[in-house]
């Protein structure tokens, strides 16, 4: 009678006759419910078992008949059978499903809608930036004392005010907004039907206020990020926002610098890297290294580096980044596959900037490599250039 | 992709300029190219319009591209009847920092400076190595009035 409590568990298979052998009906995964029987020649022997399925879960199961027929070995008896084999239907149907979701508009409950109508108008319409098409993922453009924009990301399940938002401030910290959240979550699912005047009152509101609390903290940093966007050119981010504590700017000739500021103590020396040939680099790394305790903490960033270094950033104008440009000679892109330029040609003269990969390649159709360094000419001023074999530098290109 | 992504970038860097080669991608294929060069001042070709193909493999800028005339021409080294041109940049002195712009204005420039030690057509070569420039700038004319005049004329 061990068969029986299959019938709790898959309450939508049932046994065909009174031998208990045969079994047909659906399995129900998700909200999808597929087609199939299942023959044994013994109750006892569930390893003699065969499967019949429809078309659609044959297709899903295709390239797991092995590991079907392994858990029919292994399977006692046909609950726990049946229980692997759901799993294996689980894994296979995640993937489409989530492509389903993508792609297709999923009808939501009303309630869904209400809730967040409710939240936006809490929220306030005017900081709505962008709302999807699946009314599923909302930008809210918040603002600081500085009339600076923020921007933040709520991401809104289905199961919405059931389950609840995911608020993404990418910030330079995380928030623990979770308790806050957590809490709502928690009277939500007591009150199973909730209505909108009882306990369900703008969470986003309050995640949007302790957020907003948190500005303050981050004037400094981003009045320095301010001063860098406005006065230098900046490379990278590409499309930079107070959010990410970096920036890469470009100087002088194919040459740049990046800044990872300090969060905590944004005008405290930052983390300073620079990209470019050496004869122009090498100088400057010097003086960085002789005069770094003449940094003043009351200044900007920007003023002490251009202070220390003797130099001043050029700005965002077309021009220069056309001429002087930080993008690869050879690709002539600036980013590889999240990569940016990184070998510099040496004669002070043409100091351009090239992949590692893009410079390898190249080099490696006018010479052999020895030891796993490549020498070899600079594409644009003949000048000797030398390269190592990027880490993952795929072989078939070469073919 | 490497190969594209180049070209797509000079391709809009060209749109940019004032595009005085007429450069145009060919039939979707960004690695297909065509140009139109103007005959120089002073050279034979003179007021002819000559057009050429520029086909990338995708492992351009690594390797040259492979350029012909669709035009024929009477130039030392550009053969008369496959269009094949001669020019160094385009075989061992290839390197990356060129690109389709600079091989338009380079062929270009060949038109106005043969090469006629390593020629192509032959005769077009001998009789710049003979220094007959009258033969050399007779036969060229009638070829350009033949084939880069007349044609134009006909799209037109």
């Amino acid at each position: 009678m061990n068969n029986f409590s299959n019938l709790k568990l898959f309450p939508l298979l049932i046994p065909e006759d009174q031998t208990l052998t045969k079994f047909s009906g659906f399995i129900q995964i998700y909200n999808k419910s597929f087609n199939f029987r299942i023959s044994m020649k013994n109750p006892q022997k569930i390893s003699t078992a065969k499967i019949q399925c429809n078309k659609e879960l044959e297709n899903l199961l295709i390239d797991s008949k092995e590991i079907i027929s392994k858990r029919l070995k292994e399977s006692e008896n046909l609950n726990s059978f049946l229980l692997e084999f759901s799993q294996i239907i689980q894994q296979k149907i995640e993937p489409v499903l989530r492509n389903e979701i993508n792609t297709s508009f999923q009808p939501k409950n009303p309630i869904y809608f209400q809730f967040l109508f409710d939240e936006i108008n809490e929220i306030g319409w005017e900081k709505i930036q962008l709302i999807d098409e699946n009314l599923s993922k909302i930008q809210i453009n918040l603002k600081d004392s500085k009339n600076r924009t923020i921007p933040i990301f709520a991401q809104i399940p289905p199961e919405f005010p059931f389950a609840k938002p995911i608020i993404e401030a990418p910030f330079p910290v995380s928030f623990e907004n979770d308790e806050e959240m957590e809490e709502e979550n928690q009277q939500n699912t007591r009150n199973e039907k909730i209505t909108k005047n009882q306990n369900y009152k703008g969470s986003f509101q309050k995640v949007i206020n302790k957020i907003t609390r948190e500005f303050d903290k981050y004037q400094d940093l981003w009045d320095n990020l301010d001063d860098f966007d406005s006065n230098t050119c900046v490379i990278e981010p590409e499309n930079p926002t107070l959010l990410e504590p970096s920036r890469k700017i470009l100087f002088g000739k194919h040459c740049s610098i990046q800044i990872v500021f300090n969060i905590k103590f944004p005008r405290s020396v930052p983390s300073i890297k620079f990209f470019g040939s050496d004869p122009i680099i090498l100088p400057l790394k010097e003086l960085l290294k002789k005069d770094i305790n003449k940094w003043d903490p009351k200044n900007l960033v920007r003023k002490n580096l251009e202070e220390i270094l003797k130099i001043e950033f050029p700005k965002k104008t077309s021009s220069s980044l056309n001429d002087f440009g930080p993008e690869c000679g050879i690709c002539f892109g600036y980013q590889n596959d999240g990569k940016s330029p990184d070998i510099f040609c040496s004669n002070i003269q043409c100091a351009r900037p090239f992949h590692n990969s893009c410079l390898y390649l190249y080099l490696k159709f006018q010479s052999s490599d020895e030891f796993g360094t490549i020498y070899g000419k600079c594409p644009y001023c003949s000048h000797e250039i030398q390269t190592t074999k990027p880490i993952d530098f795929q072989e078939k290109k070469q073919d | 992709m490497k190969s594209s992504q180049r070209l797509a970038k000079e391709y809009s860097k060209i749109q940019k300029s004032d595009n005085e080669f007429n450069i145009s991608i060919d039939s979707n294929n960004i690695l297909n190219w065509k140009a139109i060069l103007k005959g120089p001042d002073e050279t034979p070709f003179k007021n002819g319009n000559f057009e050429i193909s520029i086909k990338c493999t995708d492992q351009y800028p690594m390797k040259p591209p492979k350029v012909f005339f669709n035009t024929p021409i009477f130039h030392p080294n550009i053969h008369f009847k496959t269009g094949e041109v001669c020019l160094d940049v385009l075989k061992a002195n290839w390197s990356p920092a060129w690109d389709i712009f600079a091989i338009c204005r380079a062929i270009s420039l060949l038109l106005s400076h043969p090469e006629p030690d390593s020629p192509l057509n032959c005769d077009a070569g001998n009789m710049l190595r003979a220094k007959d420039e009258m033969a050399y700038f007779s036969m060229g004319e009638m070829y350009t009035q033949m084939f880069a005049i007349k044609e134009n004329s006909d799209k037109k």
